[in-house]
């Protein structure tokens, strides 16, 4: 979720709402031309509400909406939760491109409005694998066996090229490998951007053991360290990313917290996520 | 009222260094359990034990076990008295808030076995009397690692009894200087009192119920029973290690200020509970192995929640 001042003043007033989380995702990533795929768009707010007439949607290149289903639920910490599933029909081969959805409201906590944006979402069309048709022309066959050919030479340069480099090897005496003094230890690799998202996302939506284990697993993985270490493994790693350190602590206090003490740490834990990965956050 | 973060702040005060020891020292406390502090002579093993009893307010003895120790000199006995015609009852210096029983393993198994009965009782039976001990009441045991002629090993069964085992080493450079500055015109000063027995019992009840999550339990439960699989171990921690490490674990997050053990707690002090509950194989001391990093082994393999 992105958030920007919003434009000019409009018609309608904008509604006060605080935008607990905000996020648009493709049920598949690559589908064949005229196929179906669904865009959820889900918008958790403080509030409780049942419409959200102000969820306005982005453009789509390339597919064209088929059905559009939207849900709400009451969530137990007081705010609701919105469901907008789209059903698209892809276009031609190439990329359908949805652009990101966005919402103008004013942020109770700011005052003034603002623009929450999802992040625009794209699906490969693929075309499924040619047909042979009893019609080739002359030219079309010519440029086939042109390429056929071309491969065949490429392939048969290639192998005499490995089998003279082989026989040189053979013909010189190897040289002794150096010794293995240590192998370099494996580092984990900081988790995706996105993956942090989909998971806070996820938390957002329902806040339960699971979504919250993997936010926090998500967390560590920010940090740079691997699943089973502990917090002191990952604040020791986290040390000049402040926003990322309370997120941490707060998710400890979240998972591992007495029942009453952890609804108060989810909400924590969700600004401080929030936090982190606004512009200008650490995560960004 | 106090906290025992006051109480690891004054044994800092008067103990150089050694700073993972006064906190361990203060855990152990704190979960109502007994010590094994294993080090060279001269590291302030029993400085660390005086200091912990000035600190609280509470009485202090000192037990320096020899071969010819008798359970009575540790108990207690009945004496004659010819005055009144009767038998009176004569506490032993086990009757103490902090007792240090310095170089445990000189005395044979039946004075071990006087102590460890009444450090599991919390009272001994002296004629026809059962009293108990004052609360808090807590041993803090000391073992040399050199000078092993002449020392009876202690029994795996009563080891199990300490809650921890606090390995401690030489200070570093720096503290060995600030040691000579401090204390080489003057004998150490005790701190005063920053709690009272009071206070002990009150955050002895009160770290007990701090909350320990199931992911947390099963992570103790965990690391307890990988003790018992790995290979270069013979006999592996018992129950008794999991509620210690439990203990500890809650002492520690409520010195930290926290309601709740997090799995730092737990791979913290594991090793200080584990250390003294196994039997290593012959192997190990055959081949100059490291019991140390056996323990340390055992901890990292299981991964934290």
């Amino acid at each position: 979720m992105s958030v920007a001042q919003a434009g000019q003043a409009p018609a309608v007033p904008y509604p006060r709402l605080h935008i607990v989380a905000m996020g648009m995702h493709a049920d598949r990533r690559r589908v064949a031309p005229h196929d179906r795929f669904t865009v959820t768009i889900d918008v958790v707010v403080s509030e409780k509400r049942d419409r959200l007439d102000e969820l306005v949607l982005g453009n789509f290149d390339d597919c064209t909406i088929v059905g559009d289903e939207r849900r709400h639920t009451a969530l137990p910490t007081g705010g609701t939760q919105f469901l907008e599933v789209l059903t698209l029909e892809a276009g031609s081969p190439g990329t359908a491109m949805i652009t990101a959805a966005h919402l103008d409201a004013i942020d109770p906590k700011v005052g003034h409005p603002l623009r929450y944006s999802t992040d625009p979402v794209s699906v490969q069309v693929i075309a499924a694998a040619p047909i042979d048709s009893t019609y080739v022309s002359w030219s079309a066959r010519l440029g086939r066996y042109a390429r056929w050919f071309t491969v065949i030479v490429g392939a048969l340069a290639f192998a005499a090229f490995g089998i003279a480099v082989a026989l040189r090897r053979r013909a010189r005496p190897r040289p002794e490998a150096p010794p293995v003094i240590a192998q370099a230890p494996a580092v984990p690799l900081p988790a995706p951007p996105n993956a942090l998202a989909l998971a806070f996302d996820a938390f957002s939506l329902a806040r339960d053991e699971r979504t919250l284990l993997a936010l926090r697993a998500q967390l560590f993985a920010e940090a740079g360290v691997p699943a089973g270490a502990t917090l002191s493994d990952a604040l020791a790693r986290a040390a000049m990313r402040r926003s990322l350190r309370v997120a941490l602590v707060e998710a400890e206090a979240a998972a591992f917290g007495p029942g009453a003490a952890r609804v108060k740490a989810g909400d924590a834990l969700v600004a401080a996520v929030e936090a982190y990965l606004a512009p200008g956050g650490d995560g960004r | 009222m106090t906290h025992p973060r006051a109480v690891v702040s004054a044994l800092a005060e008067t103990i150089v260094g050694q700073t993972e020891t006064v906190e361990a020292l203060v855990l152990a406390l704190v979960a109502g359990g007994h010590v094994l502090l294993e080090g060279a002579p001269g590291v302030a093993k029993t400085l660390a034990c005086r200091a912990l009893a000035a600190a609280i307010g509470g009485s202090f003895k000192r037990i320096q076990f020899t071969p010819d120790l008798l359970p009575s000199d540790i108990v207690g006995t009945r004496i004659y008295d010819q005055r009144s015609g009767e038998f009176a009852t004569v506490r032993g210096p086990i009757f103490a808030n902090i007792v240090l029983a310095d170089e445990i393993n000189r005395a044979p198994a039946k004075v071990q076995s006087a102590l460890l009965e009444g450090m599991q009782e919390h009272r001994a039976t002296i004629g026809p009397e059962s009293l108990a001990f004052p609360e808090p009441f807590t041993v803090l045991a000391t073992m040399n690692p050199f000078d092993g002629d002449g020392t009876y090993a202690l029994p795996f069964a009563q080891l199990d009894r300490f809650l921890a085992k606090i390995v401690l080493g030489h200070p570093s450079r720096d503290e060995e200087r600030a040691i000579v500055d401090r204390y080489a015109a003057h004998d150490p000063v005790l701190v005063s009192a920053v709690a009272t027995l009071d206070d002990v019992r009150r955050w002895q009840t009160e770290s007990r119920g701090v909350f320990l999550d199931d992911k947390i339990r099963d992570y103790i439960i965990d690391i307890v029973r990988a003790s018992r699989d790995t290979r270069d171990v013979v006999h592996g921690a018992s129950p008794r290690a999991a509620l210690a490490l439990a203990a500890l674990s809650r002492a520690r997050a409520y010195l930290e200020g926290r309601a709740f053990v997090t799995p730092d707690d737990v791979r913290s002090l594991a090793p200080c509970v584990l250390r003294h509950r196994l039997t290593f194989d012959y192997r190990v001391a055959a081949t100059d192995g490291d019991p140390e990093a056996i323990v340390t082994g055992i901890v990292a393999r299981i991964p934290a929640p």
